[in-house]
């Protein structure tokens, strides 16, 4: 059974989430200017398969779907990395400093995971939203996350998470 | 939000900051969309004629299988768990002290106990690489050793794929990165400090193929490569790459779109081929979000579905599979953990906690554990890994009550998406009682069931065939449960 969503809602989401879609998108292809084109590439497809939209979830999370789906597109066609694509390398033989060590963390994470983990730290999404996004589960939302955010205190071994 | 999750908000801002908003253009969103439904009506006239010229070709032709099967032999040297050469001790050794310091990468562990072979040694533009295979319970695995490699490069195809596969050739990783550490130049070392740089050299792509099989070759957009062939398996190096402008306005090597791998063609002695698409990487999306609806067969669903999991040995706290315990984690590879770990179970309150083996020889485990307060969780572990990975719970209530809960139906899916370039994904999980069987359906038409043990299950999806539908039986043989997988 499809509702389908209204070109209204639509451009109101674009006008008023625009710079989330970018930031996102650009964490993925790298560039602005490919995140740009992504989002507007994403809002199109959303427009034009609007009348298949469920009403299941929210409008947002059926249109980052959308606009994920198309960074992923630009970015296998440029073929670039994404920012958060390769472990940063250190400078020296010292240790990692504790962002390079969450950047490597994010490096090292299936791409949909990272996908997770820019939606709720960029886009400020809750599980039921990113589980639309990302089509799985809210409980496999929670257990990614989870499941990463354990990872990482491990890796920059924070005092108070080793301390009994 | 915790002080935790700011810092990782902190570092994901600081390195990709909020724009400004500039560049908004609405009217362009429509345009677009005007333009690509116009592009759609032509592709999809063009899609027809080509279907309909294809079909022309299929019909003229012998049906394929049969006589793949009959003029490429089938994979009866990895099935016999025989091919190329035992590794010697040393290779053994170094692969197994590798593990300690990669598993945080990798989901593909070396299980303890598993014979290593030497399959492929081969050097190109100075860099070696040496693939190795070994049997996992029911999965075959590969493994490159390359000193390129940032991570380790490991992927398994399950044992159901070599005795059902139509195709010679079986891609089990696709365009792995190869690295270089180089000087760097003058003006990035004045930008950034550093004084060297990895670039990336190469990719592989490796697999296994059949008996019968005497060259791989693989097909990108621009090139035609040339595999190496030894042992049932194969090995692509593809070796130059574009330099292209990064994300940080300097030069990289990169694998350029044209350079990426496509499909691989199989070669017998009497020269017939076979052609076979690999995923390649980023493929994720490919198929999923907006693409065209499953297809596949229709199942009429039982009058009850089920909804909850229950499990009943695990309310009795009945001592299935094996014990994990602090010890669990002491002795196997991370001594580290002992304090961790034993913090961990104290603070989250475990009472029972047992790990299960759905495939006894493979290299996944599912760790169950009953809390104080009667919250059943699950989590995917591996034999030689620290962590529990997806761990998930279910309130005791929605256990008790066989409610409707949004984590679990008929099952609690724990399904582990591997990296790029892996051909496979895999997915294990817990079932209810009421699952008495399951089968995965693919959109190909291929169905394979799932092995149930204690409750659990774990089975692999090929990347190029992920739209699978798993599905649940009671002991009636009625439905009870249907999951997009």
């Amino acid at each position: 059974m499809t509702k389908g969503a209204g070109l209204e809602e639509i451009e109101e989401l674009y006008r008023s989430r625009y710079r989330y879609f970018v930031q996102v998108a650009r964490a993925v292809v790298g560039d602005e200017a490919s995140a740009h084109d992504a989002v507007q590439d994403g809002f199109s497809q959303a427009i034009r398969k609007r009348g298949s939209f469920r009403a299941d979830g929210p409008l947002e999370a059926w249109v980052w779907r959308a606009i994920l789906n198309s960074a992923l597109s630009v970015r296998r066609r440029s073929g670039v990395f994404g920012p958060f694509e390769l472990a940063p390398e250190p400078a020296t033989s010292d240790p990692r400093s504790e962002d390079e060590e969450i950047r490597a963390w994010i490096a090292a994470l299936p791409e949909r995971q990272r996908l997770a983990v820019f939606l709720r730290h960029y886009a400020d999404l809750d599980y039921r939203a990113i589980a639309a996004a990302l089509g799985v589960e809210v409980g496999t939302v929670s257990a990614t996350l989870n499941a990463a955010h354990a990872a990482l205190r491990h890796s920059i071994s924070t005092p108070e998470e080793v301390s009994p | 939000m915790s002080s935790f999750d700011k810092k990782i908000t902190s570092v994901l801002v600081r390195t990709v900051p909020l724009p400004t908003g500039a560049g908004r253009d609405w009217e362009d969103v429509l345009a677009r969309a005007e333009v690509s439904t116009r592009t759609e009506r032509t592709r999809r006239l063009l899609y027809s004629v080509a279907f309909a010229a294809v079909l022309a070709v299929v019909l003229a032709a012998t049906p394929l299988g049969a006589v793949i099967a009959h003029g490429f032999g089938d994979f009866s040297e990895w099935l016999s768990g025989k091919p190329g050469q035992p590794a010697s001790v040393a290779e053994q050794k170094t692969i197994e002290r590798g593990e300690r310091r990669l598993a945080r990468y990798s989901w593909t562990t070396f299980p303890k106990g598993a014979k290593l072979r030497r399959l492929i040694t081969v050097t190109r533009d100075g860099i070696e690489y040496k693939l190795f295979g070994y049997r996992a319970g029911d999965m075959f695995c590969l493994r490159l050793s390359t000193p390129g490699a940032l991570l380790p490069y490991a992927s398994c195809a399950p044992k159901s794929e070599l005795t059902r596969r139509m195709k010679p050739a079986l891609a089990l990783y696709v365009d792995a990165p190869v690295f270089e550490r180089e000087k760097t130049d003058w003006t990035t070392e004045l930008m950034t400090g550093q004084k060297t740089q990895l670039v990336r050299k190469a990719s592989v792509t490796f697999g296994i193929v059949s008996d019968g099989v005497t060259s791989v070759r693989g097909l990108t957009r621009s090139s035609i490569l040339e595999g190496i062939v030894a042992a049932d398996s194969f090995l692509i190096v593809t070796p130059r790459h574009e330099k292209i402008k990064s994300n940080l306005q300097r030069p990289r090597e990169t694998l350029g779109f044209k350079q990426r791998l496509r499909s691989i063609v199989a070669s017998d002695a009497a020269g017939d081929k076979v052609k076979t698409w690999v995923a390649g990487v980023d493929n994720e999306y490919a198929t999923g979000a907006l693409a065209a609806p499953l297809s596949g067969p229709k199942f009429r669903m039982a009058k009850r579905q089920v909804t909850g999991v229950k499990i009943a040995w695990l309310e009795r706290r009945e001592p299935r599979g094996t014990p994990l315990s602090p010890l669990f984690w002491l002795t196997n590879g991370f001594p580290q953990c002992g304090l961790e770990c034993k913090v961990y179970l104290e603070t989250h309150d475990v009472v029972f906690s047992r790990q299960l083996a759905p495939d006894p020889g493979g290299v996944v485990r599912i760790a169950v554990s009953l809390r104080r307060n009667g919250d059943a969780c699950f989590a995917v572990a591996f034999p030689r890994r620290i962590f529990w990975l997806n761990e998930t719970c279910i309130p005791k209530q929605d256990l008790s009550s066989w409610s409707r809960s949004e984590a679990s139906t008929f099952h609690v899916s724990l399904g582990m998406d591997v990296s790029n370039g892996n051909q496979y994904y895999i997915r294990a999980g817990l079932v209810d009682d009421h699952v008495r069987r399951m089968t995965l359906f693919f959109s190909s038409g291929k169905q394979t069931p799932v092995v149930i043990r204690d409750n659990a299950y774990v089975y692999g999806v090929p990347a190029t065939d992920d739209r699978v539908r798993l599905v649940a039986f009671n002991s009636a043989n009625r439905v009870v449960g249907v999951d997009a997988g």
